[in-house]
Order: structure tokens, then sequence, then C-alpha cells
């Protein structure tokens, strides 16, 4: 542990009673230069629902924050110190800078991929269940009675899988943190950032790319917690997914959308205040939770920079890279952050998501939000051809990346044609040693939810991507609830990949070992 | 039946409908030729203000096939003798839907009066030098689509001509196409009975990802592919097919095989977000399935053929809504006798595939 | 008989090639740098007319980036879909094993007792002369692989 001691190299606020504690320090002789109030949106601030909850407080009340060189030395330093008892059991999670153990082992022996089509049967009987690993309610229940039945994909989908119980331990790779507002960082953030936000309207990333409001936010069963917003509140989360019967341990992705925040101070700032947020408030109090660190994604030199900070932090397994971004991820400029995940044994997660500003589409911006969530997967295809292209697996061969939340049923169609059109076209790119597909096999994974195809579609998916291969259980919580994330499994799987899809690759990749502490 | 139940089998018929088989004008000099003698001078001095979306190395040149070159040097596509011998002759094409490669779209998108001008040129031109010399050869209507009010005033002019059985857009726009600035357009061509067309290409002022430029040629090619994703989405979800029972969409050389994944998340964010589209009073998924066709090349290759029989079977109605493309004279050109051999699709199918589907859609006589 | 006589060495210069039909097979006979390679004009991949594409040099790399213009080697690329072959084994570039252009032998002999074929690329009759080299196919070879 005392390896890891520096590597969260900034000093962090401690929580306890931090803005009265400030505020009984204030000595308002010394700071008359700097203006007293928080701008009154801040408050109002509608994401801010910690804050909406608390009485109002009268507006000259309100103290400015303490620059940090008054703050700092009253710190008790050993709480930077991450706590994380997993690690030390962890036999996986290698300790050579450059050597990610998930790199052995992953291509298997071809399957006998088409074995179940010679018979034809398989249609029958697999063909009426839909439940494309599940987004734990049956997706078709919503307007199955006011729609027709008729249409492309339309299948019966009335009867469910049959859960055969199977002794494996789960991770669940895709779990929301939603940093319920900017005074939940405030802690983590220097002093200069904390003045930003008291005397400007700097909300750190006031928008979300999972909207509130939006249905794919928060599924009908998950609970709201009683301030912020879903996905804010580690006890909530427990309940409704690290406590189900099997979970081992969960993946945190946080979506905050630091690339939205234009100035690159600001959005390295507020990006390590979050990855601190996550250590503080999530990583120590949970030692079943893992967690996606974020980074100033639109500033490449940044995002190496904190992820040298915090990357060897045991708790993180993973940089969370938004996939709307201003360049595709394979450009040369991002190719030191891939070398920097890599040599930590970090997975780079290509999530759902990403406020750039720039249009979420290659021809301007659409009218509805239900296009964006729908094209986020088409998204999802450019950033992994554009690492696949630029090399980005040969300068940095370690390197494994995690396709988040953004689907994966459209992975055959888009390897086949990316596979077409390099065998023409290889000479652009002669740094390829190989397909474009195999890259991809050897080096990409993927979550499971959301939920999209009928069984039959899914199986032709699975097969033509490597069967079970490919996946990661995610349940996306709160977007999703799963009650059983067995369930999940699609039917056709064998016991040996429904373990796989669980949690073998899962642990494999992020190198998550059997923690003592799992029920 | 499936698809995947048949064997791999000799095509049951020996002629093709090719519907992507690009024309051009033979040089430069031609196209100014073809302009209006008023717009020739602005022509030389300003072109159409463009939008510099500048290009890649494209691994051929003119992307043509090297051998397309008709023998006098003039531009692949020009000649209708060398168009003959290399592709309606050789394989015995029964109908070819031209796509001109002139393209207000691209040379005039911000001067719409231009791009109206290059439109009736390039019009025009298919007719004298393409649709009257050869009973083979359909065409598609070129439309500055960037001014709704020129695009439908020229689809008024030459609808009444037969020999133009659809629109022609590009895929890349400056808005997408759901959007209603567009809808006039389809409202003519619904009006007229004529599909509405988008090809693979075009120029719309935007990064051609969602994440900005792609480097490579070969992400921007295959690429395109997620821009149709995008505009099917867009289609779709704006209303535009409810409100027009009877428009058809053709989606050319954007591939087929992201079809079924693309409808099942359709489907299943329309199932928890549908409030948000209450103009949709069906699934996503039969707005698809009665409204839009898909031209095979380049056809995406699986390394096992059954793979791609299997999307047949993934997403049924394809099998009434594929048609054979070419692409000739372009270096991704599929022939029409080897593109598909290997797939075992049923005999019907692939005649629906080979010929039928187009005939039916572009109401084409035998 | 397989061995045909296709060409006169001085006839194909470096850097060209000449199309001939031996026994029905189109075949292209290429000079790179002086040696000679002959294939048959159709690509295993969609029947397209190989040995009309452009002959070029092999690119490699070792990071992206950068682009290897190998000095060295026959490339031909297909003219349909530009897919590569190794003039000197036939092999693509992008499935080595599985996609292969039938290649055959060729030798350079000079005129005399076995060297005497009239080249069947033309009615005309080939007068070989004792004092000239020949490029010289060979259908029933294969190449050592
Ligand atoms: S036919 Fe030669 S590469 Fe396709």
């Amino acid at each position: 542990m005392s390896a890891r001691r520096s590597s969260v190299g900034r000093a962090r606020p401690s929580r306890r009673g931090d803005s009265t504690a400030r505020r009984a320090r204030h000595d308002s002789s010394e700071r008359s230069d700097i203006p007293l109030r928080i701008d009154a949106t801040l408050r109002n601030d509608a994401t801010d629902m910690t804050e909406r909850n608390e009485p109002a407080e009268p507006m000259d009340r309100i103290e400015p924050v303490e620059p940090i060189d008054r703050i700092d030395p009253l710190l008790p330093m050993d709480r930077i110190e991450p706590v994380l008892p997993i690690e030390s059991s962890d036999p996986s999670r290698s300790p050579i800078p450059g050597v990610c153990r998930a790199a052995a082992g992953w291509i298997q022996p071809e399957k006998s991929r088409h074995a179940a089509y010679v018979d034809g049967a398989f249609a029958d009987r697999h063909g009426s269940v839909r439940h494309g690993l599940a987004s734990g309610v049956d997706a078709t229940d919503a307007g199955r009675t006011r729609r027709g039945r008729r249409g492309c994909g339309a299948r019966d989908r009335t009867a469910r899988r049959k859960v055969t119980p199977v002794p494996t331990p789960i991770v669940d790779a895709n779990v929301h943190a939603v940093v319920p507002s900017v005074t939940a960082l405030l802690p983590y953030l220097p002093a200069f950032w904390r003045e930003q936000v008291a005397t400007t309207a700097f909300r750190g990333a006031p928008e979300s790319a999972w909207p509130p409001g939006m249905p794919m936010s928060r599924h009908p069963d998950a609970r709201v917690p009683a301030s912020g917003p879903p996905g804010s509140d580690l006890a909530l989360l427990r309940e409704q997914v690290l406590d189900l019967p099997g979970i081992e341990s969960a993946v945190l992705q946080c979506a905050y959308a630091i690339e939205s925040i234009r100035n690159p101070d600001g959005a390295a700032a507020v990006a390590a205040a979050v990855n601190d947020w996550l250590v503080a408030e999530w990583l120590e109090p949970e030692p079943r939770l893992r967690a996606s660190m974020v980074v100033p994604s639109h500033t490449p030199g940044a995002a190496v920079a904190e992820i040298e900070r915090v990357g060897d932090h045991p708790g993180f397994v993973q940089v969370f890279l938004p996939i709307r971004s201003a360049m595709p991820y394979g450009r040369r400029e991002y190719h030191p952050l891939h070398a920097a995940a890599a040599e930590r044994g970090l997975v780079v997660g290509l999530g759902y998501g990403g406020l750039t500003g720039n249009a979420p589409t290659g021809v301007g911006w659409p009218t509805y939000l239900v296009e964006e969530f729908v094209g986020m997967a088409a998204v999802a295809q450019s950033q992994l051809m554009s690492l696949v292209v630029e090399g980005v697996f040969d300068a940095v061969p370690a390197l494994r990346a995690v396709v988040v939340e953004a689907g994966f049923t459209w992975l055959p169609a888009m390897l086949w044609r990316l596979d077409k059109n390099w065998k023409g076209l290889r000479r652009e790119v002669p740094w390829l040693r190989r397909a474009p597909s195999e890259y991809v096999r050897e080096h990409v994974r993927f979550t499971t939810g959301p939920a999209d195809a009928p069984a039959a579609g899914l199986r032709h998916v699975l097969d033509d991507m490597w069967g079970a291969e490919l996946l990661l259980y995610g349940s996306g919580y709160p977007h999703d609830v799963v009650a059983d994330p067995r369930a999940a499994v699609p039917a056709h799987f064998t016991d040996e990949e429904a373990t796989a899809m669980l949690s073998g690759t899962a642990r494999e990749l992020y190198g998550l070992g059997s923690p003592a502490g799992a029920r | 039946m499936t698809a995947l139940e048949e064997r791999p089998a000799a095509p049951a018929r020996t002629t093709w409908i090719d519907c992507d088989v690009h024309i051009a004008m033979p040089s430069p000099a031609a196209l100014r030729e073809n302009l209006p003698e008023e717009w020739r001078e602005r022509h030389d001095r300003y072109g159409g203000n463009p939008f510099h979306a500048s290009l890649y190395p494209r691994m051929a040149l003119g992307a043509a096939r090297t051998d397309a070159w008709p023998p006098d040097g003039s531009a692949p596509g020009s000649s209708l003798p060398f168009l003959r011998e290399q592709l309606l002759d050789r394989w015995a094409i029964e109908y070819a839907v031209l796509g001109p490669i002139v393209r207000p779209d691209q040379a005039g998108m911000r001067n719409p009066g231009y791009a109206a001008a290059l439109a009736r040129a390039t019009n025009d031109w298919v007719v004298r030098e393409w649709l009257d010399p050869d009973p083979r050869l359909r065409s598609s209507i070129v439309v500055p689509v960037e001014d709704t009010e020129y695009a439908v005033a020229e689809i008024e002019r030459v609808a009444g001509d037969p020999r133009f059985v659809q629109v022609y857009l590009q895929i890349k726009t400056s808005a997408p196409l759901g959007n209603r600035r567009y809808w006039p357009i389809y409202e003519a061509a619904a009006a007229h009975d004529l599909p509405v067309s988008i090809h693979f290409g075009g120029v719309g002022g935007h990064p051609s990802t969602a994440a900005g430029w792609a480097s490579y040629y070969l992400e921007d090619h295959a690429g395109n592919a997620q821009t149709f994703q995008h505009q099917l989405v867009s289609l779709v979800c704006s209303g535009v097919l409810e409100r027009l029972p009877d428009l058809r969409i053709v989606l050319i050389e954007g591939g087929v095989a992201w079809a079924p994944a693309l409808v099942w998340r359709l489907d299943a964010a329309f199932e928890r977000m549908h409030d948000e589209v209450p103009h949709l009073t069906r699934r996503p998924s039969e707005y698809v399935a009665d409204h839009v066709w898909f031209t095979t090349q380049p056809v995406e290759e699986p390394p096992d053929p059954r793979s791609l029989a299997r999307v047949f079977d993934d997403l049924p109605c394809l099998r009434d809504r594929v048609m054979y493309s070419s692409d000739y004279p372009h270096w991704d050109f599929d022939a029409p006798d080897q593109v598909l051999r290997t797939v075992p699709l049923d005999a019907a199918l692939r005649a629906k595939i080979m010929t039928g589907n187009a005939r039916e859609l572009y109401r084409l006589p035998r | 008989m397989t061995r045909h006589v296709v060409a006169r060495v001085g006839d194909v210069p470096p850097g060209s090639r000449v199309l001939v039909t031996l026994d029905g097979r189109e075949i292209g006979v290429f000079n790179v740098d002086g040696e000679f390679f002959a294939v048959r004009n159709r690509c295993p991949h969609q029947a397209g007319p190989l040995c009309e594409g452009i002959l070029t040099r092999p690119v490699s790399s070792t990071r992206p980036g950068e682009y290897a213009f190998t000095e060295e080697g026959g490339i031909l690329r297909c003219p349909w879909h530009q897919w590569e072959f190794d003039l000197a084994t036939g092999r693509s570039w992008c499935d080595p094993d599985r996609v292969r252009v039938r290649s055959y032998p060729v030798v350079v002999e000079r005129g005399g007792a076995d060297v005497r074929v009239p080249g069947p690329y033309t009615a005309e009759t080939f007068p070989v002369a004792v004092e000239d080299e020949y490029v010289v196919v060979d259908l029933g070879g294969r190449l050592p692989s």
C-alpha cells in the first residue's frame, strides 16, 4: 500500500463539516477583494438538488470560500491514502508498468461458430425469446398494446428465459456515480476554482449526456435518493446493485461532462476533483467498487497528467473517455494518453456521452433526444474505427478498451465493412498488421446494457462477434435496474460463457480478484 | 424457410438491374459548356462557395477503378460506349440507374442560384447524352438540396420524364435529413410518385463524424455507414414517414448489414422514449419496413458468407428491400456475378435482389 | 507443351508488362528490376483484370505515421478493389494464405533447341533466333513456395 501512497498527489480537504469549518475560520479583513456572493444562478441550479432541499440562506450570509493556502495546512494528510483492502489480495493486477496481465489468453480457440445453425432448428428453440442481455424488466412491455406487431424485427417476444442458477460471482462492469452538483466537488477543488464557483456562474459541468429527466437516465425502478439525482447515492447503489445475490464488485462510470468545460485548466481541476470525490466518497467507503477515472479528454496533455496523478490508485481500473469528442481518440495526439493508461494496466473506457458542443452526428444536430440516444451507437463505431485504423493498438499493444453502454449489436456489420475496405486501402495505413476485426477481437470488449436485440438476432450477433468472448455484464444502473443479472445471460450461452460474461472477462480485464468482502 | 437453408446456387437469372452507376462530364470544360450562359463567368470566378471539406487521398485516381478510364482519357463514367463495354453489355444489365457525379451539393452548396443552375444543367445533360441514346438507362434527379425551393422547382421541372426514377440526395447534408427544412422535397417527390434516394458522400459542412474529422480515407469511407445510420434515425424520428405514407427512401452505397442492429436499438429506445416523438404512431421498425430500400454495394463481406444471409432473417423486410448495385466505375465496385456468389441466399431472394425489388420500386417494365 | 515463349527480353523493359493468352488463359508477364514474373489476369477476389492494375512497390511500416516505400519487390494492385499481390509469390497482402493469384515460373532462355515454339499470344509466327534471349513461361510449373 505504501508504494501507492503518493499516487493521489494533491491534498484534499476533509469532508468533515467543511463549509461550516471554513466559515468559522473566515477572516473577512483579509479578503476584501473577494466578492462575497455565490451567484444566484448557482443557488437555483436545477441540478443542484442537495442545495435545493436546504432552507435558502440569505444571500449576504454566504461566505467566500477559503484560499487554498489557508486551508490546506489544516488538512489531515493521511486522508489522502486510498484504503482498498482488495489490492493486496489481488494477484492479477500487474505490479509491472506496461504489463497488463489481461493481455494473455484473450484469443480463444475458434469455436464451432455455426454448429447451431446446421439443423436449422435454432430459431424454433430460441427465436421466440427476447431478453437481449436483459434490461431488468421486459423491455417489450411498454407500448406493446398500443402498437401493432408488424414491421421488421417484430417477433413474438413474450417468453422469458428460464433462469438456470449458475454459481458464478458477478461483476457489474457499468454502474454510474453521478456528481450531484458542483457543491459536492467544492471540497476537492483548489481555492482558485472554488472562488470561481463562488463568484461566477461557473458550475463545473452543468449539463449531462444523461439529462436527469430522460427516461433512459433513470429506470422507473431506480430509486431516487432523498437528495441528489439518481445514481448519486452510495446507499441506494448498495441496495439496488451491490447487495444483489452474487454481485462481487462493480465498476463505476462517471459521465460527468468534463469535456464541456472549455477552459482547459478548469476542466483539469474539475476532473481532479471528480476523481478525488470518487476515491473519497465511493471507493474508500465501499471496497466492492472500482471506478473509471475522468480526464479532461479535450486536452490530451492534461489528461495524461491526471492519469499520472491518480492512475496508480488501485481503485481506478479504467479511464473514461466520452465518445462524443472534439477529435477521434485514435489520433496521434491521444497516443500518450493510451500509453499512460496501458502502463498502469488501466483500460480505456469509450463511454456513452460527451458534450463537446459539436453536433452528435456527422450531419448536424438532430431534433430529438431519442435520436441522440440511438445515434450514440454510431458514434461508438466511429471511435472504434479510429482507434484501430490509427494504429493505437500497434503503438500501445498492451492497451485494452471497453465500449461502455453504447451497445454492441452493431459490431459485426461494422467490422465486415471495415475489413472489406482495409483489404483495398491497406497501403494508406500500413502500420496495421492484421485485419481491423482482429484488433477489435484482441483489444476491445463491450458492456452488455442497454438491451436491444431479439433473442434470435442476438444469437446471430454473438456468433458473428466470437460468442461470449467480447461481453462484460453491465447493468447501467440507474439507467437500468437489473433485478437478476443472471437473467441477462443469453439463453444459448453455456455455463462457461455465462461465467465469462458475468465476471470472468471483467476480472481479467480489470485485474479484479475475489475480494474477501464479497458476498 | 430461412435464407440459411438454401445452399449456394448459381443465380437463376443472368440479368441484373444495377441501382448505382455513376456518370460524369468528361472534363471541367464540358461542365462549363453545359452551364447556361449567365452562370459561366461566375462559375469561372467564384464557383459555388463550396464547404471546403477537402478530400483524402483515395488510393485510386478519381476513386475509380484503374481500368475504368475510357481510351480517350476522359473521366471515368463519361463515355457511353465504354460504359456499355465495361458494364451494360458485359453483364447483360437490364437497367442501370444513373447517379450523376456532377452535383450541386458539393460544388455549389452555399450559392443556391449556382447550385440550381448546376442541377438543371446536369439533368438536361443526362437526358441528352445518356437517357435518349440508351433505353437501358434510368437516372436520378439532381437537386440543390440545401435550397428547398429550388430543389422542388427542379423536381417539378423534370419529373414528367419517366426515365427519372428518383430524386437524388447525398448522405452528407448540412442538417439531418429529417429536419423539416427538407420536407418540401419529400412532399414533391411523393407527389410525383418518386422515391428519394440518398447516396454515399456529399459535403454538408460538418466534420465527418460526431467525434470530429477522421484521419484516413479508410475511416471516412467505412464511416459513411455511420452517417447513414444517423440519417435513417433522423428520417424515422422526424415523423416525415408518418406524414407521407407513400414516401419511399432508397439508401445507396451505405451498406445493408447494419440495418437490423439499428432497428433493434431504435425500437428499444422508442419503447422508453416514445413520448418525446408522439407524432410516431408506430414502432420505428415499422416505418423502416414500409419506407426504406437499400442497395447492396459496398456490401459487407463477413468472413463466413452465411452471416450475411442471416441479416435477412434478422430484418425480414430486407427481402423486399435490398437491390443490387455496382457503383461502377468506382474502385469499390461490386461485380454483379461475383459479389453475393458465396452467400447462401435462396433463389427467390437472390432474384429479388438482382432484379425484382428494383423493378418493383422503380416500376420498370419487363 | 507447357512452356511458352512470350516475348523477347528486350521488348519487356523493367517496369513494363505484356499480356498474353496461353492455352486460353490470360496471363500477365511483368519485368520487375530485370526479374520476370507471370500471373493470371484474373483476380482471386471478384475476378477483376488483375494484370491491368498498377505495378508498384511494397509499403510497410513500423509505427503509425510511417510509410516505408520499399525500393525493391513488385506489388501488383488490382484495378478494381486495389488489393495488393506480391508478384514473387502470387500471395495477397490482406490474406496471403487463402487469397492468391495463380502464378507461373518464368525463365529467360537463349534461343536454341528448347526455345523455338512460336509465341502463342499472336497469330503471327514468332521467330526465335539463337542469338536472342526470350521470356519463357511454364504453365505447368509451380513456384517454389
Ligand atoms: S477483383 Fe481484384 S481486388 Fe477485387
